[in-house]
């Protein structure tokens, strides 16, 4: 499955032609910045013979053609201390810097930070990127800093509310959201349904969030990319950091295996047991944990290889009458080789799994469901010249689904044992990606990727009169699920469905000015894997199915438009966007769906379509005393399920309909004031539009209840959303020599206590009328929390 | 009970418990023109012919509207595949119709109910499925959160009959404490086809001494569909977990004016029914 790296592969040569050179007098600086530890992305190389900078890619890697000549270049870090590098250019250079850290810089837990300043030449856009250092400022629930949490403050992402899993980007479903943890798929991103993200951000290095322009190394899901990478342990010095709040507690601890050589970083993190629940009462109990891993390996200048791991579980038990326990776990192995100063390679195998289990004793029974996912990609980098770039690779994910396998809890349980079919499915791709300089104003990122899906046997699969499902009677108005009529073995490795599509990827850049740009992009994503969740937001035991006979792959087109500035050299940045998505095979589920512990998901599944569009505007001040961002969204996400044919009616009448995390406005203010060494100030606010809702029109009653008759789906919306948080961290002695170092973070979600709605509920109260409840789940919640470093 | 719903339930009870508060607002609701609602469940107690057969009709009305206007003077007769037709009548302008004249019936038999209401015609079709099996009832007390609950489960194995459709039974069964108001709930046989199914009534309010009244009926696959779409449009406050819902389609046609159907169910069932005195019961 592993292609050999070769220089120069036979397709690259289709590209070749395009490519052109300038003039013979100049020369090209390749370089890679660094640490001790690892590649930094981002940071800040500037030239100081004509005011130009430059940014290294997310590979610590940059390169500038210049004239012949004598130059300056200054590269800069937060955190650590500036380098000069003198240099006389009269032929191809290659540099490689290292950064020292700047210990005067780092008093506080301050591990990275990037330069937000844009690469306005980059074409790139759509692509937001925050450091661990970012998630950590912004004031949070409880006191925990937390990934998703941060990302829904930027433009283009939002989720369903307080408490709800997952998040959605630029009007996607959680589960259209590829999100990669060093490079493995994570399955679910949320702990305690959504209070918490899995991420624990002390293990974190940094993130990278494609809303669109998703570059062609990137696949399998139709809506966004999130890249994690998690941090290296330090090789020279043994070192932890660690905090203790009112919700959880995490400790760090990383440094040298072999000084130089071998590091090791290992990072824990877990809620208090009694989590939400009564403390007097000893047998229920509601908590999570999970542990971040990586060892690095630095067998020379030229290869390095990586071996990290996730493992983390929510666990709930309650009077033994119920036990729940959910979670995933990530293994990944990576392999990077240098091969020269223009190509390098990386091999992954990497592993995941996601599990859920749940014993209800009243009913009896026990409940087991899983998928897992093996993965080898061998990805390359090449620097063919001046002007071009490519990337290039394959990627082979093998899904094992497990969708379920019901078994008595005790000997008297009339529960009967039942597995369900497992299904699984190779998906294969294969992509090229070119980085290409037309002219010095105008720079391309095209690529193209392949993917071949095909789900095999050994399963058995329906059949159904027509090869319909769903029933449909025309004169209720009412879609059911259709009998099977016969079924259909699958021999081992025998092919169920085979699906291939191409996805066409392009982005332009084209360079203004010195300061600004506009960039366009086209995106085409692909996704075979399912997430079926019929509620308003995912909850643990949304199950994921292949696509297969009855359920086709979902594809999602992405265009977009961009205009970006640097203001005052990078000290502020003025980035905006519109965007239109449109989709089709967009599952949708009859009324009266269950999705959970149903074997046959094919009979509740109609197929529609869906689209999405807005307007995203983000400002930041990125230096000073006073850093921020302020950031807005106006848009539209909506779907559609029309009938099979003109007979039927499809969902809601066959008209669009808002999604569940549809929000017309979203406005995110985030600010950061350092007073002092020991003083550091922060503040968000937050405005949305509340998420759509559905009322009734009328109520009538029925076996004496009075019943709710609601109308049109999702066509009203929650009162608006907002709430102001403030935190703020002090760090006692900023300038001790000691190792140990320390600071308290204290914290106030929703100042103004704000009684958000979660949801507004219709319902008959003890004296028989009708009554509108609303819920709100967080109203004001103080928090504190301790940090250490030593 | 699905496990769906059990295990829903589960997830919004742990979810919220602290930390979430509900309140009651004032909400300004869309109206629409109101709709011809039935309640037509011709329920066969074998044992017990004295009840009459009632039919009750009734108008959607304003989501916060206190009362529940009455359909009146409209005509209704069911029909069986002979032809022969069993008129009601209304009782005083209550919306109530009855009869004590209901037709025989056999397992699988189809009846058909006619309406006529305000000019407009109305039909429903459907089947009715022998309740084969016998109850028993269990009593039990547990304690969850530091409270104790006395549990009352009704106990019945499911039914061995085969009809067109084998693969699956449906079952309604309704709990009523001293002659309060029912609470219902349906589940399926699937994972337990032949076994003993198991319904619970569990009341912070229950007492030593209360009767527990219990009603079992089986039901058709679209009865079945059409009350768990009836159970999630009342169970709607779920947070983020609540499910879509939309108008509960029954299967009243309107044959008149095929846009509007009626909304409620005409069904047919068995009804068997037993009773159970809650007694003392030692602390676990």
């Amino acid at each position: 499955m592993i292609n050999k790296p070769c220089k120069h592969p036979l397709f690259l040569l289709l590209f070749l032609y395009f490519s052109q050179s300038f003039s013979q007098n100049h020369f090209t600086i390749k370089g890679t910045v660094r640490d001790q530890n690892e590649s930094l992305p981002g940071a800040i190389i500037s030239l100081k013979e004509n005011a130009n900078s430059f940014l290294s890619d997310e590979n610590g890697r940059f390169e500038i053609t210049l004239e012949e000549g004598l130059y300056t270049l200054q590269i800069n870090f937060l955190g650590y201390k500036e380098h000069v590098e003198h240099i006389a250019l009269h032929e191809n250079k290659t540099l490689d810097i290292r950064l020292d850290r700047d210990s005067a810089l780092l008093n506080e837990l301050i591990i990275t930070q990037n330069s937000k300043t844009l690469d306005i030449k980059k074409p790139e856009m759509s692509i937001n990127s925050l450091k661990a250092e970012d998630i950590q400022k912004m004031p949070v629930i409880l006191g925990e800093s937390d990934l998703v949490k941060a990302l829904v403050q930027l433009p283009g992402v939002t989720n369903a509310g307080e408490g709800a899993s997952g998040f959605n980007v630029r009007g996607g479903t959680a589960g259209q959201n590829l999100i990669l943890l060093d490079k493995a798929s994570v399955f679910s991103s949320s702990h305690l349904f959504g209070f918490f993200s899995i991420f624990n951000t002390d293990a974190i290095h940094d993130i990278k969030l494609y809303k669109g322009g998703v570059p062609a190394r990137y696949g399998g899901r139709a809506s966004s990319v999130l890249t994690v990478n998690q941090k290296s342990g330090d090789f020279s010095q043994f070192q932890g950091t660690g905090g203790i709040g009112v919700i959880s507690s995490r400790l760090t601890l990383h440094g040298p295996i072999a000084r130089e050589k071998v590091s090791f970083i290992v990072s824990g993190r877990s809620s208090y047991a009694h989590l939400f629940l009564k403390l007097q009462d000893n047998k229920n109990a509601a908590y999570f944990y999970d542990l971040n891993t990586k060892i690095s390996y630095h067998f020379d200048a030229r290869n390095k290889l990586f071996l990290s791991g996730y493992f983390g579980r929510d666990l709930f038990s309650f009077q033994n009458a119920l036990n729940n326990k959910f979670g995933n776990t990530l293994i990944n192995l990576s392999w990077e080789h240098q091969f020269s100063s223009s190509l390098y390679a990386t091999a992954t195998v990497n592993f995941s799994d996601y599990i859920y289990n749940l014993t209800l004793d009243f009913v009896k029974f026990n409940w087991h469901s899983s998928i897992k996912n093996y993965n080898i990609s061998y990805d390359l980098s090449h620097q063919i010249n001046d002007n071009w770039s490519l990337k290039y690779g394959t990627q082979n994910v093998l899904n094992h689904f497990f969708p379920g396998e019901i078994s008595p809890s005790e000997e008297s349980s009339s529960i009967k044992h039942r597995v369900f079919e497992r299904k699984q499915a190779w998906e294969n791709s294969v992509y090229l990606e070119a980085e290409h300089r037309l002219t010095a104003d105008l720079t391309f990122n095209y690529g193209l990727r392949f993917t071949n899906f095909r789900r095999f046997g050994n399963e058995t699969i329906n059949l159904y009169a027509n090869d319909l499902p769903i029933t449909y009677d025309p004169s209720l108005e009412i879609y059911s699920e259709a009998a099977i009529t016969d079924t259909y073995t699958y021999a081992k490795n025998k092919t169920i469905s085979n699906y291939h599509n191409w996805d066409p990827r392009i982005t332009a850049a084209f360079q203004l000015s010195d300061t600004e740009s506009v960039k366009a992009g086209y995106t085409s994503m692909t996704q075979y894997l399912h997430l079926l969740s019929n509620t308003a937001a995912p909850t643990p035991l949304d199950i994921w199915t292949p696509s297969g006979p009855y359920i086709k792959p979902e594809r999602v087109h992405q265009w977009a438009l961009g205009y970006f500035k640097n203001l005052k050299q990078g000290v502020y940045t003025l980035e905006t966007e519109i965007y239109y998505k449109k989709g089709n095979n967009h599952i949708d589920y009859i009324d009266g769906a269950e999705l959970v512990g149903n074997e046959h998901i094919e009979r509740v599944i109609l197929n529609g379509s869906s689209r999405a569009y807005g307007l995203e505007f983000l400002f930041r001040k990125n230096s000073g005393k006073l850093t921020g961002m302020l950031s807005y969204t106006l848009s539209r996400s909506e779907q559609r399920t029309p009938g099979r044919d003109t007979t039927e009616i499809g969902i809601n009448n066959g008209e669009w309909y808002r999604t569940p995390h549809d929000k017309l406005h979203d406005l995110a203010v985030t600010i950061s004031y350092t007073l002092s060494d020991k003083w550091n100030f922060n503040g968000s606010f937050t405005l949305q539009s509340g998420r759509p809702a559905t009322y009734p029109d009328s109520q009538y009653e029925y076996l004496g209840t009075r019943i709710p008759n609601f109308g049109l789906r999702n066509h009203y919306s929650l009162p608006a959303f907002h709430h102001l948080d403030f935190s703020c961290s002090y760090t006692p002695k900023p300038n001790s020599t000691k190792k140990w170092k320390s600071e308290w973070v204290f914290g106030v979600y929703n100042v103004y206590n704000r009684k958000n709605a979660a949801s507004i509920s219709f319902k008959e109260n003890d004296d028989h009328y009708n009554e509108a409840v609303k819920m709100s789940i967080f109203g004001i919640v103080p928090s504190i929390t301790y940090n250490f470093q030593f | 009970m699905s496990i769906r719903f059990f295990s829903l339930t589960v997830l919004i009870v742990i979810c919220y418990m602290c930390l979430s508060c509900e309140e009651v607002i004032d909400i300004d609701l869309p109206s629409s023109d109101p709709k011809l609602v039935v309640e037509a469940n011709l329920d066969y107690n074998f044992m017990d012919y004295s009840q009459p057969s009632v039919i009750k009709l009734s108008l959607t009305t304003e989501y916060f509207s206190k009362d529940v206007p009455p359909a009146n003077g409209a005509i209704v007769w069911i029909e069986d595949a002979n032809k022969n037709t069993y008129p009601f009548s209304e009782v005083e302008n209550s919306g109530f119709y009855i009869t004590s004249f209901a037709p025989d019936i056999t397992d699988g038999q189809e009846l058909t109910l006619h309406i006529e209401y305000d000019n407009e015609k109305y039909e429903a079709k459907e089947q009715f499925y022998k309740l084969d099996t016998e109850i028993t009832l269990s009593q039990s007390k547990t304690s969850y959160f530091n409270k104790s609950f006395y549990e009352v489960q009704i106990n019945y194995r499911d039914s061995q009959l085969d009809y067109e459709n084998p693969e699956r039974h449906y079952y309604l069964t309704e709990q009523q404490r001293n002659r309060g108001s029912y609470s219902w709930t349906v589940q399926n046989n699937e994972f337990r086809e032949g076994n003993v199914l198991t319904s619970t009534y569990i009341s912070e309010d229950a007492q030593i001494g209360d009767t527990i009244h219990f009603n079992l009926y089986k039901i058709s696959k679209n009865y079945y569909n059409f009350i768990y779409k009836i159970s999630s449009s009342v169970n709607n406050g779920g947070g983020p977990f609540q499910i879509p819902s939309s108008t509960v389609k029954g299967n009243v046609r309107n044959m008149t004016n095929p846009k509007n159907n009626a909304l409620g169910y005409f069904r047919i069932t068995e009804q068997k029914s037993a009773s159970h005195i809650i007694h003392p019961e030692q602390e676990e």
